[in-house]
Order: structure tokens, then C-alpha cells, then sequence
């Protein structure tokens, strides 16, 4: 099968989307805090401050069958009890921008720098 | 006045094997452990969307949408549950959606391969808005990215085995007799 040029300029479009959404997510350094957002539901509940972490912190959810640790700078989900495990499969974040997700439980755990409130009180 | 539309039974029975087919799979892709290797939540082979494309070039724009709503039906009975539902449902009807619009220009503008890349990270773009309905949360959107990379991937791949399938398809004679609207 032959390509055509319409192809071209789909495989360009998604590639300069994807390059796009990349450097601007990279672009978005912060100088400040690396904090740490649980959220349930769309309800911030928890905020953890991981550049200063001197021992591990747990948060737990649905009675420890849920448990996100922190520690070292970073933080995951160590278990869960939803089906698909993808929020345990993403493993160790740490950088500002970063998230983990557990859609089941609608969990989500995101790395802000402290840079990043600045510019919502801002605006 | 009673209008009656003649339901056309071999289409019927037609519609309804390709969603069981494509059910499974989309079943049978949960049993590949891909998320232990690549870690990228959410990425699937998408092998579903085969059927998808089948639909759109040989049954027409009804029948596919039939048979995406009936996929996904079947597929979150299959295991899954409501937010499944939600994903694939989102996400197939984008990617049936923007192919369809494609198929328009097919052969003289796109080739199958564009077709599928297109459906492949429409589904993606479906399954990030959906995410970030459920967590009522926008920076899910950063996972967009690495989902669409992952999406060309998953993309190519359908492409290249609906190539292989319509020409054996074609080859067989099989599509001409059973068939009538087949472009």
C-alpha cells in the first residue's frame, strides 16, 4: 500500500503534538519546593513536601488497602486494590509535572513545584 | 402509519460477529501483561480497532457504530466495570469517528496507514478527556504525550494487519459474495 501525503501530514501533526506537549511539560521547571498533591475524587486531601522528607510517610486509603508512600523524594503507590494495578505499575515519581493515577478509586497523585501555586495565585 | 424498514439479516448476523469477535479481542489483550513491561497506564494494542476499520471500509458507517456501542457493551461485562465502560466507549467512538471522516479521502489523500494512526491516538485523546472527567483534574493531560506514542505504535500495528486482511480478503472472494456494500 501506497502512502499518500495526507499521511504525512497526520504522522507530522501527532508527532508535533507530542513534541509540543513534551518540551512545554519539561519547560515547566519550578526552583521551588517539589510538593506532592493526594487527591480523591478532585478533593485535594493531602500535601507532602518532598524535598524535605526525613522518613517515610504513608497515606493510606480504604482501610491500608490502598498506600501511597512516601520517602527519598519521591513518592508512589505501593498497593491497591483496584483490578488493573496501573497506578502500582507507575512506579516512583519526583519530578514537578509528573502524576500517578488510580482511576478505580479516582486517586491521584501529582508533583507540583512550588513555583507552579505562584502563578495560580497570580492569575 | 407503521413505516417498516426491512432489517437486512445477513447484515444483522454480520454486525453482531463482529462485535463478538472484537470483544474478544479486547478481552484477550488484558491477558498480555504490557503494563508490567511498559509501565504506560493505559496503553493497550488497541487490536479492537481492527474490526473498527474492517467496518468502515466493507459494512458502512451504521453498522460500525453498532458494533463499537456493542464491543464495548460486551467488553465491560467482560471485566471492567462503569469507568471501562466509560474509557473504551470514549475512546473507540473517537477513533471510529475520526476514521470515518478519513475514509472519505481514502486512497486519494490517506492510505490505511494514516486512517489507523489517526483512530489510534483519537482513542487516546478520548481516554485522557474521560481520565480527567473522573479525577476532576486537568494535569492528567500530561500523560497525553506519552499515550499518543504510545497510540502511533499501537496504530502502525493495526495498520499493517488490515492491510494483510483485506488483501486476503479481497483474494478470497469471500467479501463479494456475502457483502453488498463494500467500497
Amino acid at each position: 500500500m501506497k502512502l499518500k501525503w495526507g499521511d504525512y501530514i497526520i504522522f507530522l501533526t501527532i508527532t508535533m503534538i507530542i513534541v509540543v506537549m513534551f518540551v512545554s511539560g519539561i519547560m515547566r521547571k519550578a526552583d521551588g519546593a517539589t510538593i506532592a498533591q493526594i487527591s480523591q475524587h478532585g478533593e485535594l486531601l493531602y500535601e507532602i513536601n518532598l524535598d524535605d522528607l526525613t522518613e517515610t510517610r504513608e497515606v493510606l486509603f480504604h482501610d491500608g488497602d490502598v498506600r501511597i508512600i512516601a520517602q527519598n523524594g519521591s513518592i508512589r503507590f505501593e498497593k491497591s486494590d483496584c483490578p488493573d494495578l496501573v497506578c502500582v505499575y507507575t512506579g516512583w515519581i519526583k519530578r514537578p509535572g509528573q502524576i500517578a493515577a488510580c482511576l478505580p478509586n479516582r486517586i491521584l497523585v501529582k508533583i507540583i513545584g512550588e513555583s507552579d501555586e505562584v502563578d495560580v495565585v497570580l492569575q | 402509519m407503521i413505516t417498516k424498514r426491512k432489517i437486512d439479516v445477513k447484515m444483522l448476523v454480520i454486525v453482531g460477529l463482529m462485535a463478538a469477535v472484537a470483544a474478544t479481542l479486547s478481552w484477550l489483550e488484558n491477558f498480555v501483561p504490557i503494563q508490567a513491561i511498559v509501565p504506560i497506564p493505559g496503553l493497550k494494542f488497541g487490536l479492537a480497532n481492527i474490526v473498527t476499520i474492517f467496518a468502515i471500509f466493507y459494512l458502512g458507517t451504521r453498522s460500525t457504530l453498532m458494533i463499537v456501542v456493542i464491543r464495548c457493551l460486551l467488553g465491560s461485562i467482560l471485566g471492567g466495570g462503569p469507568i471501562a465502560l466509560a474509557f473504551s466507549l470514549t475512546g473507540a467512538l473517537f477513533a471510529a469517528l475520526i476514521m470515518i471522516i478519513l475514509k472519505s479521502g481514502y486512497k486519494k489523500h490517506f492510505s490505511l496507514y494514516g486512517i489507523s494512526l489517526a483512530g489510534a491516538t483519537m482513542f487516546n485523546v478520548g481516554q485522557v478527556i474521560v481520565a480527567a472527567i473522573v479525577l476532576q483534574d486537568t494535569a492528567i493531560f500530561t500523560y497525553l504525550p506519552i499515550l499518543m506514542t504510545g497510540g502511533v505504535v499501537a496504530g502502525l500495528l493495526t495498520a499493517v494487519i488490515s492491510v494483510i486482511l483485506f488483501k486476503k480478503l479481497n483474494n478470497s472472494g469471500a467479501i463479494r459474495r456475502h457483502i453488498k456494500t463494500s467500497s
